[in-house]
């Protein structure tokens, strides 16, 4: 975790039937250059400025009793201590966001409310794309196909016409969602786009 | 004998039925082609609508993945050649997903343009209520109405809002004539100024956008939604709330053509049809 933000990796408990979707229609779309396994998370990124006490410690107790980053009954969360839960050297990150939507002034405003300071808080969604080992040098190639959908016959998970991403191939990076130079919380404390909850 | 239009159905749509009726008074014949049937079903049709609903439960991004289906390459094969092809809400998130919507040259598949996260000034998400279209002239799609006729149509989505990465786009399209429907003023004279008469922040203000062509158009609003006056909601402001106030009480006045109706006489209209199968 990079000391200014908090990240929180939430994902299905069961299988994510978006996830297994998207491995189907990569494989019509890709063939053999599909991949192997597609999971998918959502990616929550977090500043605090003068939250007292540690805002990490202090946000993950919270976040696990309220149910606004997720739902227990449903899903895993981990607050990510610099690395992402992926499989390896073979395994692509997808990072997505909507362009301009990424920031939950209402998340902001909550944690505020419950644990003092100002927040920041965006949300956005990470595709994990995993093929074999011997694909390992083939990757980034792999996963560039499989993210960008720039045309009907290739690609799915981003559309650039409304969203930014990132592919990530054997690092990970914090923050990861793209467009986070957008401000400080204080700058935010007005901003933001979203009434949206878990 | 009347035109055939295909009606595309796959998983998760749910306005097939009202949108087949609505056709059916424009005079069309129409055959539900479901997505269990092999794509070469959707051979030798006059037209072809994708209706509105979930396809796939909206999984990645609305309309995404049905964008990827087999069948799309016979529908773009079919508008390439000029046949009329109709998406609604979430037929028009496909049409959009797929390319066919701006479109290019005949066999470009590139995909030009996004519907979007509503982005409602400080919210966004899910949203459904009437809205008013204008009509702007010059697409066979509003050969039914007056050139500037102001059109009430519900609209229930969360990803409606046109956009491309390239901020210039939409307002090229609509200098082209692209977007033959825009959203209005609710009330007054004149183009949406911001919410609430754009429900969803689109660009351009536009509520339905076509290929070059115009033969394929995206719509984002529920014509068959209104295609009837007792749908009407009879607190609307505007002439057609005004007669829809009147219909009260008289059967056949409820039962009247409604102002989403002229959308799919329009099409009935560029495929031949003169006589409607029903008075209106």
């Amino acid at each position: 975790m990079n000391g200014d933000w908090i990240q929180l990796w939430v994902e299905r408990q069961a299988v994510d039937p978006a996830a297994s979707t998207a491995g189907h229609t990569l494989q019509l779309l890709l063939g053999r250059d599909a991949p192997v396994r597609v999971g998918r998370a959502d990616l929550w990124e977090l500043q605090a400025e003068g939250a007292p006490g540690d805002a990490a410690s202090r946000f993950e107790t919270w976040m696990r009793a309220s149910n606004l980053f997720l739902n227990p009954n449903r899903d895993r969360g981990v607050v990510l201590e610099g690395v992402a839960p992926v499989p390896g050297p073979s395994a692509a990150s997808v990072v997505t966001v909507e362009r301009g939507l990424a920031d939950s002034r209402a998340h902001a405003l909550t944690l505020g409310h419950a644990l003092g300071g100002r927040w920041r808080v965006r949300r956005g969604t990470v595709w994990t794309l995993l093929w074999p080992p011997e694909r390992a040098d083939e990757v980034a190639v792999l996963a560039d196909r499989a993210a960008w959908a720039r045309r009907r016959s290739s690609g799915l998970l981003v559309n650039p016409e409304s969203q930014d991403a990132v592919v990530l191939v054997g690092t990970w990076a914090c923050p990861a969602l793209p467009g986070a130079e957008g401000g400080t919380p204080a700058q935010l404390e007005n901003g933001g786009s979203d009434g949206g909850v878990a | 004998m009347r035109p055939r239009v295909a009606l595309v159905r796959l998983p998760g749509m749910n306005c097939e039925d009202e949108t087949a009726r609505a056709l059916e008074a424009a005079g069309l014949e129409v055959r539900p082609v479901a997505w269990d049937e092999p794509p070469s079903a959707l051979a030798g049709f006059e037209a072809y609508v994708l209706p509105g609903g979930f396809s796939y439960q909206d999984r990645v991004r609305a309309g995404a993945i049905a964008a990827k289906d087999p069948r799309l390459e016979v529908i773009a094969q079919a508008a390439d050649r000029g046949t009329p092809v109709l998406g609604i809400c979430n037929g028009a998130q496909i049409l959009v997903e797929a390319g066919l919507v701006p479109g290019g040259a005949p066999g470009d598949d590139s995909i030009a343009l996004a519907l979007a996260t509503n982005h409602l000034g400080a919210a966004r998400g899910y949203h459904a209520r009437w809205v008013v279209l204008e009509a702007r002239g010059g697409s066979p799609w509003t050969e039914a109405y007056a050139p500037g006729e102001r059109i009430p149509m519900p609209m229930a989505h969360g990803e409606g809002r046109f956009t491309a990465k390239d901020p210039g786009r939409m307002p090229l399209l609509l200098a082209r004539g692209q977007v033959p429907f825009t959203y209005a003023q609710g009330a007054a004279a004149g183009e949406a100024r911001g919410w609430p008469d754009n429900p969803n922040g689109s660009e351009a203000n536009a509520a339905g956008v076509t290929n070059a062509r115009g033969n394929v158009l995206a719509l984002m609003p529920h014509p068959e939604r209104a295609e009837r006056m007792f749908h009407v909601p009879p607190d609307l402001a505007g002439p057609w709330g005004e007669r829809r106030r009147r219909a009260r009480g008289d059967n056949a006045a409820m039962y009247a053509k409604g102002p989403g109706h002229g959308l799919f006489l329009s099409l009935a209209w560029s495929l031949g049809v003169r006589a409607t199968a029903e008075a209106g």
